[in-house]
């Protein structure tokens, strides 16, 4: 495939998130804010771009690829994790507000599916750049579903929109134009698997409706034949 | 003492590991579907916290700080974790093969389960000395054992409700999961 | 065989990569984390005390007391307070606590820095008073916490755990008793000064009160000059009277022993060379007091009979006598004749008697 579809597939036809449904933990603990979402998703975009490239080059030349191929699964492991190690120590030292925000999210990047995930099934059988496209579309892909599970449950749980530290839209004035308060319920646990699943289902019912008019159409044109 | 109590109590119940914490989202959601497999998972992740996170912990205070390498925790926790978890995938293969039938797929995925490294983690960063450790990560997947087990009877039941086609599966457990967290966020006196 | 063997070379290799990716990083980035750590450590200190009035050490603790500041007096060095950071689980969270504690022990400040209660039932103790300021840190019975249980227990957990630190942080130091003597004189006032023959102007404690203490003669406190004063603590006091017995402005040896309105008597005994009996003047003064009508002196000084004083100074006591005339005839009081003891001691009783003269009521 070319480079765009290469890109794209990562934001709608196979989002993590969403399709895949892979990386759910991170999902549901940082989107209280679009401002962590924003850091986690830069965070694993760094991380997943990185690790691609270094395990598509890894598994390039064929006696290099020989000699992993036993132990791939622990080889491309030490690659994420020194990586997530690297990330986590730069943010601890630069950016330590979302440091503390994230928490303990940032080191279990480790255990993202996804990141493992794209190297089992893309990087470690394909080539550099490609690797590195589908890294940077499906960690990008991700970043988005995690900002619209953010921005739904920042908006209604607080009426704000943090996008990066003092960078705050207070939006509470539409709440008090219809005449209720912002529902505190969306920042906690409850919200977050309601949002979720809402999402998910929205998403399963256009898609639904996408086989449903690809069937009428298909129908339609056997009966015309 | 109490403070040993009150540490049990919000592993299980309070900071439960999947309905607060978000830990351990994949296999709540993926095995979930069978009383059966959800029992027998649960106890493999009790195993392996309970065995990782004394091994994870004793590595980290005896080799990794005397030898001022705290950096490379999250290299050598994963490392054991992925060991520790082929191991049981072995014992269980001899040991009840059926069990090792039932969870196909997801016993590998232990290693990648987030409540594993991260209790091994959350023991470090909280400084607990040995006896809360060992009493937090037996807790703490205890609570993960628990919901996962009340989860299956409910989407078992689920299976026979008519749900909307676009809330089958995901969509609908992950509601269930909401209601299930609002019953258990009254534990600790918040909604 | 070979093929694990390339196997396990492979992940060593990669793994010593890794550690040498890892290392150069953390070698970047560990100084700005521990400067990050370390400033907001200080801000957090910074609500308590004024950072700059102190020398600060920090030490770094593994388990429930992660850090202490040891706040030393910042000329002497001496350890005066100590700032513990220590954390607790309460009902559903750590809760974290900064404690001050005094060098004697008590405890001067406390707060609550982070919790995770539950809101409304947990989250109280931030800001509660739990009754423990001023209090030794030992006195865990003065603790009083909201019904909260689970968490005021914790709480309650972080000064037991900072109490027992806090006798490991203080062994040794003693408290200072900041204690001056401005002024030590006699007490001219013949109302008082029989019972009370010393003044003492005294500046003592943290906060430098300045007081007046009368002293009796062996230099122990007998009352406050102003009655409205407070009165110092026992330490103070004690320290006062060890301090008193080296100040050389007054001598307990010389003292007012007697005193009449009626007939302007006055006595004064002095202690020479013979302490065990004592010389005594008995003065008489002009109605105004403050002029000598007489001064008659009765001695017991053990050299009377064994010198020939009187026969080189005049009467017997001779040496009293001859100083006694001196000083009516020129109130000078610089020569020593003969016995050292005795002339000093007679010289000292002749001073007193001039002060009375002229600050006396």
């Amino acid at each position: 495939m070319n480079q765009k579809d290469n890109f794209l597939k990562g934001f709608v036809k196979e989002n993590p998130l969403f399709v895949q449904v892979l990386g759910t933990c991170p999902s549901l603990a940082v989107t209280t804010k679009v401002e962590n979402a924003i850091g986690m998703g830069i965070a694993v975009f760094f991380v997943l771009v990185l690790s691609n490239l270094v395990i598509s080059l890894l598994m390039s030349r064929p006696a290099w690829r020989d000699m992993i191929k036993p132990v791939r699964i622990p080889v491309f492991i030490v690659v994420i994790a020194t990586l997530v190690t690297v990330v986590e120590m730069i943010m601890h030292a630069y950016l330590t507000s979302l440091y503390v925000a994230l928490g303990v999210f940032i080191p279990l990047i480790v255990v993202n599916c996804i990141i493992l995930g794209r190297a089992e099934a893309f990087a470690q059988s394909n080539k550099p750049l490609d690797s590195v496209v589908d890294g940077m579309g499906m960690a990008l892909g991700y970043m988005v579903a995690l900002l619209v599970i953010s921005f739904f449950r920042e908006f209604i749980g607080a009426g704000t929109v943090t996008i990066w530290g003092n960078l705050q839209i207070d939006l509470s004035f539409l709440f008090r134009v219809i005449g209720i308060t912002p529902i505190d319920m969306f920042l906690k646990p409850v919200g977050a698997f309601l949002t979720f699943g809402f999402i998910l289902a929205v998403l399963a019912a256009s898609a639904n409706r996408k086989i449903q008019k690809q069937k009428q159409s298909a129908l339609t044109k056997e009966a015309a034949k | 003492m109490t403070e040993l109590i009150a540490l049990a109590f919000g592993a299980f119940i309070v900071q439960n590991v999947i309905l607060t914490q978000f830990l351990g989202i994949c296999p709540f959601l993926g095995v979930s579907t069978k009383r059966s497999s959800a029992l027998g998972m649960g106890m493999a992740v009790v195993f392996v916290i309970l065995i990782s996170s004394i091994v994870t912990r004793s590595l980290y205070h005896f080799v990794l700080v005397p030898f001022e390498m705290e950096y490379m925790r999250t290299i050598v926790f994963i490392l054991v974790i992925a060991a520790l978890v082929q191991m049981v995938e072995l014992f269980l293969k001899k040991v009840s093969p059926s069990l090792y039938k039932a969870l196909g797929i997801y016993l590998p995925l232990i290693t990648t389960n987030c409540a594993v490294l991260g209790t091994a983690i959350i023991n470090i960063n909280n400084n607990y000395d040995f006896v809360q450790m060992l009493v937090y990560s037996f807790f703490l997947p205890l609570g993960f054992l628990f919901v996962i087990y009340i989860f299956s009877f409910l989407r078992e039941k689920i299976n026979y409700a008519p749900v909307p086609k676009a809330f089958q599966g995901t969509p609908i457990a992950l509601i269930t999961a909401a209601i299930l967290a609002m019953i258990f966020a009254r534990f600790g006196g918040i909604l | 065989m070979k093929k694990g063997l390339v196997s396990g070379l492979v992940l060593l290799a990669l793994g010593l990569i890794c550690g040498l990716v890892l290392a150069s990083v953390n070698a970047i980035t560990a100084p700005v984390i521990a400067e990050n750590e370390y400033r907001a450590k200080l801000a957090i200190l910074g609500e308590f005390y004024d950072v700059d009035d102190f020398n600060i050490e920090l030490l770094e603790l593994s388990g429930a007391i992660d850090s202490v500041f040891l706040l030393k007096n910042k000329t002497t060095n001496v350890l005066e307070k100590a700032v513990y950071s220590v954390r607790s689980y309460g009902y559903q969270s750590d809760i974290v606590m900064l404690i001050a504690i005094n060098a004697d022990m008590t405890v001067d400040k406390y707060k609550v820095v982070s919790q995770g209660e539950t809101a409304g039932i947990g989250d109280v103790i931030v800001g509660y008073d739990f009754q423990m300021q001023g209090e030794n840190i030992a006195n865990l019975d003065a603790f009083a916490g909201p019904s909260a249980t689970f968490s005021a227990n914790a709480v309650r957990a972080c000064f037991q755990l900072v109490g027992a630190r806090a006798a490991i942080d203080f062994a040794g130091v003693t408290p200072q008793i900041v204690l001056t003597i401005n002024s030590l004189v006699y007490n001219l006032d013949p109302a008082t000064f029989l019972t009370k023959p010393f003044v003492a102007t005294i500046t003592y404690g943290e906060t430098n009160v300045q007081t007046q203490v009368y002293l009796a003669l062996n230099f122990a406190f007998v009352e406050m000059v102003n009655p409205l004063d407070p009165t110092p603590e026992q330490t103070f006091l004690t320290e006062l009277q060890l301090k008193a017995q080296q100040v050389s402005t007054v001598s307990n040896r010389t003292y007012f022993s007697a005193y009449d309105a009626g007939t302007h008597t006055l006595s004064i005994t002095t202690r020479g060379y013979n302490s065990a009996n004592p010389i005594v003047l008995v003065v008489v003064l002009n109605a105004a007091e403050d002029a000598v009508v007489s001064i008659t002196p009765t001695s017991a000084e053990s050299y009377i009979d064994s010198h020939d004083y009187a026969g080189t100074y005049g009467a017997t006591p001779g040496i009293e006598n001859h100083l006694i005339a001196r000083y009516q005839a020129s109130q000078s009081l610089d020569t020593v004749a003969g016995a050292t003891v005795t002339s000093s001691a007679m010289i000292r009783a002749l001073q007193l008697l001039q002060s009375f003269l002229e600050g006396g009521e």
